[in-house]
């Protein structure tokens, strides 16, 4: 398994990098996301994808920051975090399943059976 | 220029000494899982083409590439081409971090846990752009309850390895092969999560009893009726490099790698295992019914996932206040 060359290339270009171009990557994620729920107002599906690939993008920080100090209470932290986007996405889409099955539409500008 | 000749050919055999031997394996599972199968159901199998029907996955293979390939009416080609690649590649692409042999995997990532997890999640895509592209309702419908199972249990699945990385203080699948083998195996030590693990690889890889997305009677073939030939091919050859290496990944976790109590660790007793779980997940398919699609949202959410969350609680807090393990080493 020694022989594989191109994996070992793989690690000396990931260690070459530094963290910095990583912290670049997910931060654009987040902006972009964010950009995303504010100008997508409309469809509420693309919502919770941007929202969900926010919450991806802030696992992916924790992991980056964790390797930067060199501790794993970000691993165990970001970890914990996808748990907790996987079921918060199945809620969110079953909250908007029964939505759409009551009121045949899930257009954001007419939702206002949530409203307190 | 003959040096870069020799780099590059160097390259292609590092892969395919890798994934040749994974996708002969791979035939060879679906010939036991009929065989065996066949034996439980006191029938013979396929036992014409070759010696006992040794070449039945290969002749499967060849009808299925000289098959015609047939897109439905109004899909949409491109995606409907995409989905079975991308669910191809993403279950080949947990392969590269699992050390095979004890010592030296092929790509040491020290994040190994999180990387499977993340990789196992992205199968999810292609499954439901299957079910999209092919323009079917019960395509759809069968896409629509795979995607639903699948992220319902990865859940589960996830809260069910955290115990294994408190106890084994490492993302890292090496490290949690060397802790067992210097210790006890976490089946022992763990065996609540490994049997919530288990029923987890079963749900994940949508394999009886949840294999709800193929029930026949009320859906025909789940998110892949649409799909002929080698579209096909490439289908069922990731549901089962899934099974592979969702049991692969069951070994390393709790059965503790190549090691078995005294003996020294080989890859041979590696390979033993591997193949004993994943008979039992064919035993598993012979023997129980399926289950109803409630039920199967039951055992999910309300069962498993309440279970496992307390489980790693607990674990979690057993090193802390009785061990006074506060910092995981990576």
């Amino acid at each position: 398994m020694k022989s594989i060359l191109i994996f070992n290339t793989f690690q000396q270009i990931s260690t070459n990098i530094t963290s910095f171009e990583f912290f670049l990557i997910s931060n654009f994620v987040i902006f972009g996301s964010f950009f995303g729920v504010v100008w997508m107002q409309k469809n509420l599906v693309v919502i919770f994808m941007c929202i969900e690939l926010i919450i991806v993008a802030l696992a992916f920080n924790f992991i980056l920051i964790s390797f930067f100090y060199a501790g794993a209470f970000g691993l165990i932290f970001g970890y914990i975090l996808l748990i907790t986007a996987g079921a918060e996405s199945a809620l969110a889409l079953s909250i908007l399943t029964s939505y759409f099955f009551i009121e045949q539409h899930i257009n954001v500008e007419f939702v206002s059976r949530l409203k307190g | 220029m003959n040096s870069f000749l020799i780099f590059i050919l160097l390259q292609l055999y590092s892969f395919l000494i890798l994934f040749v031997p994974l996708l002969v394996v791979m035939a060879f599972i679906t010939l036991l899982e009929r065989k065996v199968m066949g034996i439980m159901q006191r029938r013979r199998g396929p036992n014409v083409i070759g010696f006992f029907g040794l070449l039945q996955p290969f002749a499967d293979g060849v009808k299925l590439l000289l098959k015609e390939p047939v897109f439905p009416y109004q899909a949409d080609i491109l995606l409907f081409i995409f989905a079975p690649l991308l669910t191809f590649f993403v279950s080949l692409l947990s392969w590269v971090i699992i050390p095979l042999t004890t010592t030296e995997p092929v790509l040491d990532l020290n994040i190994g846990v999180i990387f499977i997890l993340g990789s196992s999640s992205l199968g999810v895509y292609g499954i439901l752009l299957a079910g999209w592209a092919s323009n079917s309702k019960y395509a759809f419908f069968g896409s629509i309850r795979s995607a639903a199972q699948m992220i319902s249990y990865e859940v589960a699945m996830s809260l069910a390895i955290f115990p294994v990385i408190c106890l084994a203080q490492s993302f890292s699948l090496k490290d949690i092969i060397l802790v067992q083998e210097n210790s006890v195996w976490f089946l022992f030590s763990l065996f609540p999560s490994a049997i919530c693990f288990y029923i987890s690889i079963l749900a994940e890889t949508n394999r009886s009893p949840f294999d709800l997305p193929e029930a026949e009677g009320e859906l025909v073939a789940g998110y892949n009726v649409e799909y002929s030939a080698f579209f096909f091919a490439f289908f069922y050859l990731a549901e089962y490099l899934n099974i592979l290496l969702l049991s692969t990944v069951f070994v390393i976790l709790f059965l503790g790698g190549g090691s078995f109590f005294i003996l020294k660790s080989s890859v041979l007793i590696f390979a033993l295992k591997i193949f004993f779980i994943v008979y039992t997940v064919i035993w598993v398919r012979a023997t129980l019914p399926r289950y109803r699609y409630d039920q199967l949202m039951l055992v999910g959410w309300k069962i498993l996932l309440p279970f496992t969350t307390g489980y790693a609680l607990f674990v979690a807090g057993l090193l802390f206040g009785i061990f006074k393990i506060t910092e995981v080493i990576f």
